[in-house]
């Protein structure tokens, strides 16, 4: 199956149909196996691991509606006035939630297409298509090839707060944002890790919160970003 | 021997006259990898800045028993020769932060004791030009002075760096005298003979540099045309020390007028302010310098730098280099034939290997192809 569109949305389809798995589920019936044959490859596998043991099956239900709501947060962000910010692995969610924008870890997001009937390779290759060189990590390659097919929505910010981090991460990022005229924040991330260090960073991430205030017109409430890290803690 | 012969013996090969006759007077010599690197500083000391390269690598089963498939063929062939004794001539190695490949390379010569040169630095330099990351850097290199200056008790007195200083910008305009007669109608070098030159001011003091390059300026004078009937180009991307790549091109019919190279015009553009002090002028001019793709959010200034370039000397295409794995420049490239050819500008992207005439037939066929195409 080639690229389809509405990337994101069938991502949240695939997620509330993967939380409502029901308790008994027996594989050797024709029903399960017929559906069982129709995935592709990779969907199979992923069904199996989560569904086949009743044990995992109810942790499945719990993490995909999760996983749902999440994906559902992204989708309806520009309905609910809540601004999209697309940053890397190395950086923190939290000062989002406390602002009220919604923030996709792109790597994650990378992952995410594994949940499309058609699949990573497809946007793989297509990014290279396009221009990137193909010996760009995949972590967040497939992702310029769903902004390339248009099969998501392109965010309002891009955020890499992890520069010299490695080398695709910090380039990617200056990529997507020259590439799909994308407005791109950076945070530089010392060589070293004292104090002084820390300090250059804590500075940096102060002159980013001043352009997300603006951005997403709230102003930082530290109060709501402890109760955020709180919460962040507590999932850890 | 001419004074272009001179030049071209010094950048042929690793160690040379210059810099034994330099060692024989009793002063140290420090390999350096990058353009962040102020030279001026070493210079000021008494220690000769000498560009660390992979030249003449042709084998590097020795780095490739430490570095991942997935790291470039230079910071291969740099390791190859650190840890081989290729550079035993070295007092010391400074390098810079400049990409994931060069870190490692530095790791894992530093950390071979046997291998470690006597003196290894590292110079972190930040990933954006804000004022605060100029700070960062002048204290990061204001560190590097004192380290080095304690190791070997030596001393870079604001007198001694105004006069580096001078002989390092007199160096800029006398190299930039040479791209202005390239730009011109009749281009009397070919750009394998300007990267040979610009080779050799990396390698030997840069005081009989400059002697040698003002009689070269004054050869040049008299030389004919280097590329009647050529088709002129502009060359960009990774680091390009091989005279022997331009040569290949430039065998086909084309002649390389410029570039926006390291081992070329962004290394030279820009001056150090010779006014008020010079250790913070140094600091300012190698962090503000013409940014590497590893600068992030400077891709429009990478790109009007390369179009000024093109449209100074005239060219009528580009060839944007990078080598394998390189992603700063990979990434950068993509964008830049994006953008150049939306300008009305040909375009060749190019992926290579480092090292002379590696992959030279491939290459070939490819311009070939591409000069067909310009016409």
């Amino acid at each position: 199956m080639g690229i389809q569109p509405n990337a994101i949305e069938r991502m949240v389809g695939t997620f509330r149909m993967g939380g409502g798995l029901p308790e008994e589920l027996d594989f050797d019936s024709p029903a399960i196996k017929a559906l069982v044959a129709s995935m592709n490859p990779s969907r199979r596998k992923t069904f199996l691991a989560m569904a086949k043991d009743p044990d995992v099956r109810k942790i499945s239900n719990v993490f995909n509606t999760g996983l749902g709501k999440y994906w559902e947060r992204v989708v309806t962000a520009k309905e609910k006035g809540r601004k999209l910010v697309f940053m890397p692995f190395n950086f923190s969610p939290e000062i989002f939630y406390a602002l009220d924008m919604v923030s996709v870890c792109v790597e994650v997001l990378n992952t995410m297409t594994m949940t499309l009937e058609e699949g990573i390779a497809s946007y793989l290759d297509l990014a290279v298509e396009r221009g990137l060189p193909d010996s760009m990590c995949s972590a967040q390659r497939a992702v310029v090839g769903m902004l390339e097919a248009e099969v998501i929505a392109k965010p309002d910010l891009l955020i890499n707060g992890a520069l010299g981090g490695c080398d695709p991460n910090t380039k990617v990022f200056e990529y997507m944002g020259e590439k799909f005229d994308i407005p791109t924040l950076f945070i530089d991330v010392p060589y070293y890790h004292d104090k002084r260090s820390f300090e250059y960073y804590r500075r940096g991430f102060k002159q980013v919160v001043k352009v997300l205030e603006e951005v997403s017109g709230h102003k930082l409430d530290e109060d709501r970003l402890r109760e955020v890290c709180s919460l962040s803690n507590r999932a850890t | 021997m001419g004074a272009f012969e001179e030049l071209a013996e010094v950048s042929g090969g690793l160690s040379n006259r210059y810099v034994q006759g330099w060692k024989d007077q009793g002063k140290k010599v420090m390999g350096y990898v990058c353009t962040y690197m102020p030279e001026e500083l070493l210079f000021a000391m008494d220690i000769l800045p000498y560009r660390l390269t992979g030249r003449g690598v042709a084998d590097t089963s020795v780095a490739d028993s430490y570095l991942s498939r997935v790291n470039c063929s230079f910071a291969r062939c740099c390791l190859e020769l650190g840890l081989s004794a290729g550079y035993d001539f070295l007092d010391g190695a400074v390098f810079v932060n400049g990409c994931d490949h060069i870190r490692r390379a530095y790791e894992n010569w530093a950390v071979h004791e046997s291998a470690a040169l006597p003196f290894m630095y590292i110079l972190p330099v930040p990933h954006k030009i804000t004022p605060e990351g100029l700070d960062w850097f002048q204290e990061e290199v204001g560190s590097f002075k004192s380290a080095v200056e304690r190791r070997f008790k030596l001393k870079a007195s604001p007198d001694k760096l105004r006069e580096a200083v001078a002989v390092y910008n007199e160096s800029r305009r006398l190299l930039k005298q040479l791209y202005d007669l390239r730009a011109g109608d009749n281009p009397p070098l070919t750009g394998a003979e300007m990267l040979t030159i610009i080779s050799a001011s990396m390698a030997m003091p840069r005081d009989e540099f400059n002697r040698l390059l003002k009689q070269v300026l004054d050869e040049v004078g008299s030389r004919p045309n280097a590329g009647p009937g050529k088709t002129r180009l502009l060359i960009a991307g990774s680091i390009m020390d091989d005279p022997e790549f331009i040569e290949n091109v430039e065998s086909l019919g084309a002649i390389v007028v410029t570039d926006s190279l390291c081992f070329g015009t962004r290394n030279i553009w820009n001056l150090t302010d010779e006014d008020g002090d010079p250790f913070t002028a140094l600091c300012k001019r190698y962090y503000e310098h013409e940014p590497c793709p590893r600068m992030a959010g400077h891709y429009r200034r990478r790109l009007d730098f390369v179009k000024e370039q093109i449209e100074r000397a005239k060219a009528e295409g580009a060839i944007l280099e990078h080598i394998k794995f390189c992603d700063q420049h990979g990434t950068d490239n993509a964008l830049l034939k994006k953008d150049l050819e939306a300008a009305g500008i040909p375009v060749i992207e190019l992926e290579r290997e480092y090292g002379p005439l590696s992959d030279a037939g491939r290459v070939r066929t490819r311009v070939q192809a591409f000069l067909e195409r310009i016409g």
